[in-house]
């Protein structure tokens, strides 16, 4: 490019150890924390010019504060990175701590910006509540009567775009990386499961790990690799627009950057004028015919589209009521890619190894491309992060999230995402039916009405039959305090306590490992920290950890037999635990690993009298004596063959859950609600489940502990069997952590004073105080009908409060300690429990 | 389910049907005159259709001429008012002079007609009454030029003449044998009626001519304004009651409960003057004699006392038009069946608005205020998107298939799809013409 510093020479390396595809801002990241870290032969290829697709068109708002904690450490090491570029380059990237102010003009929208304030104060962010009158002081140029209030960021900021990329660009360069423009990647070849070259139009380099960071062009540069990789996301038309000067009044470019998130609209002071832009309630995907190519120097842009524009022209007009004489200088329409969970995508190919990803940021590429390439850096050369990432792992998506009609139909959605109140429990309403397992039209027709994850549809809670879509409706209702289903899931929940209840439980992750001799054991001994040289018949609940002692999955493995074993994974474990099996399978191809994950129907039966209707269907012993709790058995059921049972639900009650082959599970389903009529038998959805398992401390991977939680940390101290005699992965880790004692640990909180019907509710994510300091944060939290209260389930961490440094977590520091959680600004009392109540067979109170 | 439930049309099928008649014109903008683009379009029930439409410029003024007719009993006297009135009113409004001129290049044959027709490939012409109708056209311009013109008459008086003339010509060449025999075709196209509504726009005048239930309607729009109906003609029929005072006084006091009748003229004829229709002009006697052979001894109606009882002359409506006036629809009675003038006239005005759709909308001028270019989008947005890019296809999709806002694919696939047998009892022969001004 013209202003370019950097050596863009058009001789095309033989080989290199990394080649990554793409200038933009991801790439080029990617590329500087790799030099950074020692690689020094790392090739950059860009189609067109450096920062030329959708980078170049970014606006330069770097929002420190986000949702989630994860995103927010990622926007802070973009935010280091670029201050820090302007020491290493010379090259002044304009980056400016200008501040941001969301405004509220909803009650919601204010719960949720106390409770980003909340939030901020534990991560240590500088934010400030405002009211209606602090805004209008702030912002006078803006419309404030009818705002709620406002959350002022000051560690938000903005930066020049084009000249961090170019920043980025000469530090890669001068820390040895061959920057090279005007070469397109053909294909990615492949042989023996790892990346071995790339084609390119000017030839081939072969290489050690090839990095996917092609922006638009990155789902389509999957499909163009051996076998196909999955990178799901879908281009949508952003726009935004820059009006003239504004004469009546002066603007120093120095204010905040306004969010008005009711109307989906950011807006910006702009050289005297203002540049404002935001998302579409119901997003445009473009280039259905295909995606252009990028072999000149112009910027990829569309064609202006004021008609999709409307809305935020009519928001911005309401907001700035004196711009309406103001004219428009020009709208600037770019496409941006959108993921199906409107999170952007990183980490290593299930389907090819050392294939690495980094796309799909929907418009955040400039806030998380600096952190997130730091972090992909780290994965290529070390193999592992200090951070887990699975909020936006490649790994997270099923095979059927790549399909192009399900992508333009979900991206709709997901374009104002980060801009509409993130309601807890929020289903998306697009890209539906991904997935339905055999029963789901049965469970339909029963009331159930459904949520998704992973692509599946599992029900939430039923409605009694003759309720309309409509009461259906109005229980999805967004709400921060007790939700319109309470009722519907506490009936539900007490049949599972009280009699027996059937729960779809198709969506977990069903794998199959075989072998002729023991090579299977001894991969799984190799594999899990608990034996599983265990009794044929015998289900052992354990994990798969890595070098680091962290859980790469949570699974409960049943024994069927000698060498065969049945392992069910979390339901968004689809694809990473059979990528972490198969990745350890031995090369000798003696296990076969199989995926029956779409082959079973799963019941849960649970339940005190589940025992006794589903011995009404067969002629097998189902006594707890003949049939101990974590144990497997082959059933017939009904008129059903080789249905698989295990005696465990998930859920801590009596029971167990039924792998139905898929034929005949409707059948199963049937005669179960036949036999079970007597006893009020009835369907419980996956909400009741929830409710049974938190209240009982049952942590869940992925959602309360992930690949870097080790079994000490989450109390699975029993399943760590280190006298088994074989070296399992992460046991040194373990030892390690044992002798050390643990810095962190995932326990039950009891909410006191705490009214469900009036006060807001936890829904994880809550700050947790103990003695007054931010000890942790929760990850979940249920309404328990036993006790008559909320249990939320968090993380405790113990922090010198002069040091900073972290101390162990001893049971003596979790007792004796005060705690706090602040739910949206309001705080209250919790009381920290290692083990969960024993709620037994006690009969409720509840009437 | 309704018994045709099982017909299914595809929207393409939708579009062949709808598309068939359809034709817009891009005015040459050399001719001079106000009209800039004028779309038409029709849809059959009756099979014959029997609605007719016609659009000309004059040869020898800037002025042009836009016709819908609507036929009864058969398309015959439609067809031939179609071909015919536009030349008979162009020889009408010749300033003496001009037509003097004209009428010589007429006889040398230098002028074949007085206006430029613009046609539509499967326009129907009778070639072989061609002859006729020149030789008639002939006599007229040669009676025009024999009287001694004092003064121009006013235009409103002209139109009524000439829509008088074509008139009585028809009759005059029904009964005209040259041998006795039966006046085939003369007698098809008087025995059959059709009613008339013509649009005269020359340079900032319109006039509009109608004769019967067809129907002209201005769409206009003052700056910030919304869009308004203005009705340019009035229907001749029993809801008209200017027009059934015109008829029960002009004949017998004790025929005032029989000459119109079940809101309909003798209870047979529901538009209140057309051409042709001779059944209801011609005296007893003609009848006898020249309509009973062919067509039997009841041809006559009920309570016959005092023809005539239909005339062809037309309401005549000037207006001048204002750079606010838009556009003028002109349909049969088939399309008014179904759309109210408002609803037609906002049809048009969102399709003129959202007509650069496919270019997509840009604000018509940088030098327009944010809050301008919001209104104009917020009009858009509560506009119905058309699907057509003729107006008169939009429309007549609407009329067949509009619910509110949107069109409803099935109403029209059912709308579409009725027999031949049935098709009449839902709707009518639809014809739309609509101009749009400079």
């Amino acid at each position: 490019s013209q202003d370019a510093d950097h050596s863009t020479t058009s001789d095309l390396p033989q080989r290199a150890r990394a080649v990554i595809c793409g200038g933009g801002i991801a790439g080029l990241s990617t590329a500087y924390h790799l030099a950074k870290l020692g690689w020094k032969d790392v090739v950059l290829l860009e189609q067109g010019k450096l920062a030329s697709g959708t980078t170049w068109n970014a606006s330069g708002i770097l929002g420190i504060l986000r949702r989630s904690h994860f995103r927010t450490r990622l926007s802070r090491m973009s935010y280091d990175l670029y201050s820090q570029l302007e020491a290493e380059t010379g090259i002044q990237t304009g980056l400016h701590r200008c501040g941001s102010v969301n405004i509220g003009q909803t009650k919601d929208l204010m719960v949720e910006l106390q409770k980003r304030h909340a939030n901020a104060k534990a991560w240590g962010i500088d934010s400030e509540l405002l009211s209606m009158g602090d805004v209008h002081r702030l912002l006078p140029w803006i419309r404030a009567d009818d705002l709620e209030g406002g959350l002022l960021v000051r560690d938000d900021a903005s930066v020049q775009v084009k000249e961090v990329t170019r920043a980025l660009a000469k530090a890669a360069n001068d820390r040895g990386v061959t920057l090279l423009e005007n070469i397109e990647v053909k294909r990615v070849v492949s042989s023996g499961g790892r990346v071995s070259s790339v084609h390119t139009d000017r030839g081939s380099i072969e290489c050690e790990a090839f990095v996917n960071c092609a922006g638009l062009w990155a789902r389509a540069l999957g499909l163009a690799s051996s076998p196909e990789v999955r990178v799901p996301l879908y281009p949508l038309a952003q726009q935004y627009l820059i009006t003239k000067p504004i004469k009546s009044r002066t603007l120093d470019g120095n204010g905040p950057f306004v969010r008005d998130m009711d109307s989906l609209l950011y807006i910006q002071e702009h050289s005297g004028g203002f540049l404002f832009g935001g998302y579409a309630p119901k997003g445009k995907p473009v280039f259905e015919e295909g995606l252009p190519l990028k072999k000149d120097s112009e910027h990829i842009h569309l064609p202006d589209d004021w008609d999709h524009f409307r809305h935020l022209l009519e928001g911005f007009l309401h907001r700035v009521p004196q711009a309406s004489d103001v004219q428009f200088e020009k709208l600037y329409n770019s496409p941006e890619s959108f993921t199906p969970d409107g999170e952007f995508i990183i980490g290593e190919a299930p389907e090819v190894r050392n294939y690495f990803v980094l796309a799909g940021f929907g418009s955040l590429g400039l806030t998380h491309a600096g952190g997130a390439g730091e972090l992909l850096a780290r994965l290529i050369a070390i193999g592992h992060t200090n951070m887990d990432y699975w909020p936006v792992d490649v790994q997270r998506f099923s095979p059927q999230h790549n399909s192009k009609a399900f992508l333009r139909a979900r991206v709709k959605e997901i374009e104002s995402i980060h801009y509409r109140v993130a309601y807890p429990a929020f289903s998306h309403r697009t890209g539906r039916k991904l997935r339905c397992p055999p029963l789901y039209s049965r469970l339909g027709q029963g009331g159930a009405v459904f949520g998704e994850r992973m692509g599946v549809e599992r029900p939430k809670w039923y409605m009694a039959p003759d309720d309309t879509d409509e009461f259906a409706h109005e229980t999805q209702r967004g709400t921060f305090g007790k939700p319109q289903w309470f009722g519907l899931v506490e009936s539900e929940y007490w049949a599972c306590r009280e009699s027996v209840c059937l729960m779809d439980m198709s969506a977990f992750t069903k794998l199959e490992l075989t072998s002729l001799g023991n090579e299977a054991t001894m991969l799984l001994q190799r594999l899990c920290p608990n034996d599983l040289d265990c009794p044929i018949g015998s289900v052992v609940h354990t994990g798969m950890l890595n070098e680091r002692g962290g859980y790469e999955c949570d699974c409960s493995i049943a024994r069927l037999d000698t060498n065969r074993y049945f392992i069910i994974c979390p339901t968004i474990q689809l694809v990473k635990a059979h990528h972490w099996i198969s990745n350890h399978l031995p090369p000798d191809g003696s296990v076969t690993l199989r995926d029956l994950t779409n082959q079973y129907a799963g019941l849960n039966v649970l339940g005190p009298k589940a025992r006794d209707v589903l011995q009404k269907l067969t002629t097998t012993s189902l006594s707890s004596a003949d049939f101990r709790p974590f144990s497997f058995k082959e059933l017939n059921v009904g008129f059903a063959t080789g249905v698989k049972a295990m005696t465990i639900t998930h859920a801590g009650e009596d029971g167990m859950v039924l792998y139905i082959p898929n034929e005949t599970a409707v059948q199963v389903y049937d005669a179960l609600l036949e036999a079970g009529k007597d006893c009020g038998i009835r369907n419980a959805g996956y909400y009741a489940l929830r409710w049974l398992r938190i209240e009982k401390f049952y942590f869940y991977w992925g959602e309360d502990f992930d690949s870097t939680t080790t079994p000490y940390e989450i109390g699975r101290d029993m399943r760590v069997k280190f006298d088994k005699g074989v070296e399992f992965i992460g046991k040194s880790a373990l030892l390690k952590q044992r002798q050390e004692g643990v810095k962190r640990q995932l326990l039950g909180f009891i909410l006191e004073d705490h009214n469900i019907n009036t006060d807001l509710w936890p829904w994880g994510r809550e700050p947790i105080y103990r003695n007054g300091q931010h000890a942790g944060m929760t990850t979940c939290s249920s309404y328990g009908p036993t006790q008559g209260k909320m249990t939320c389930l968090g993380w405790l961490t113990n922090r010198d409060a002069d040091t900073g440094q972290m101390l162990e977590v001893t049971p003596d520091f979790v007792n004796k300690g005060q705690y706090e959680i602040d739910i949206a600004g309001k705080r209250f009392p919790l009381k920290a429990r290692l083990y969960p109540s024993q709620l037994g067979a006690k009969q409720p109170t509840h009437g | 389910q309704n018994w045709y439930g099982h017909l299914t049309v595809s929207p393409e099928q939708v579009n062949s049907i709808l598309f068939r008649n359809e034709l817009t014109v891009e005015v040459d903008d050399s001719k001079g005159t106000s009209v800039k683009t004028f779309m038409t379009n029709q849809l059959g029930s009756n099979n014959p259709m029997e609605d007719r439409r016609a659009e000309a410029e004059c040869i020898l003024t800037k002025a042009m001429l836009f016709g819908v007719f609507d036929g009864h009993h058969g398309p015959a006297c439609a067809q031939v008012v179609s071909e015919r009135l536009l030349n008979y009113i162009a020889a009408e409004v010749l300033p003496y002079d001009v037509l003097q001129q004209a009428l010589r290049m007429f006889n040398n044959g230098e002028l074949r007609e007085l206006v430029n027709w613009y046609q539509h490939p499967k326009d129907y012409v009778s070639d072989d009454r061609q002859l006729l109708f020149r030789h008639s056209l002939g006599q007229y311009m040669r009676d025009n030029v024999a009287i001694d013109f004092q003064e121009e008459d006013k235009k409103a008086d002209m139109l009524m003449t000439s829509f008088d003339r074509l008139d009585k010509d028809l009759s005059a060449e029904a009964v005209s044998t040259s041998n006795g025999e039966f006046n085939d075709e003369g007698l098809h196209t008087v025995f059959s009626g059709a009613c008339a509504c013509v649009a005269y726009v020359d340079a900032d005048d319109l006039y509009v001519a109608n004769a019967g239930d067809c129907r002209a309607v201005l769409g206009r729009q003052s700056e910030g304004e919304p869009w308004s109906a203005i009705a340019v003609s009035n229907d001749h029929n029993a809801q008209n009651v200017d027009e059934v005072k015109r008829i029960r006084s002009a004949h017998r006091l004790d025929e005032s409960s029989t000459v119109i009748k079940n809101g309909r003229l003798l209870s047979e004829l529901a538009p209140l003057r057309a051409f042709g229709d001779v059944r209801y002009k011609w005296s007893q006697s003609l009848q006898h004699q020249v309509l009973n052979p062919w067509f039997g001894a009841n041809v006559i109606p009920k309570n016959y006392h005092t023809p005539p009882y239909l005339i062809a002359t037309p309401e005549v409506i000037h207006h001048r038009l204002t750079p606010a006036d838009r556009f003028l629809i002109l349909a049969t009675d088939g399309l008014w069946d179904c759309l109210t003038p408002e609803k037609a006239v906002n049809l048009v005005g969102d399709f003129l608005l959202m007509r650069d759709k496919v270019g997509h909308f840009h604000p018509p001028s940088a030098a327009m205020s944010l809050e301008q270019i919001h209104q104009m989008l917020s009009r858009r947005k509560a506009a119905l998107w058309p699907r057509d890019d003729n107006v008169a296809t939009h429309l007549i999709r609407y009329a067949l298939g509009g619910i509110h806002n949107r069109f409803d694919h099935h109403r029209l696939a059912n709308t579409l799809s009725l027999p031949d047998n049935v098709v009449r009892q839902y709707r009518d022969d639809i014809t739309v013409t609509v101009v749009f001004f400079k």
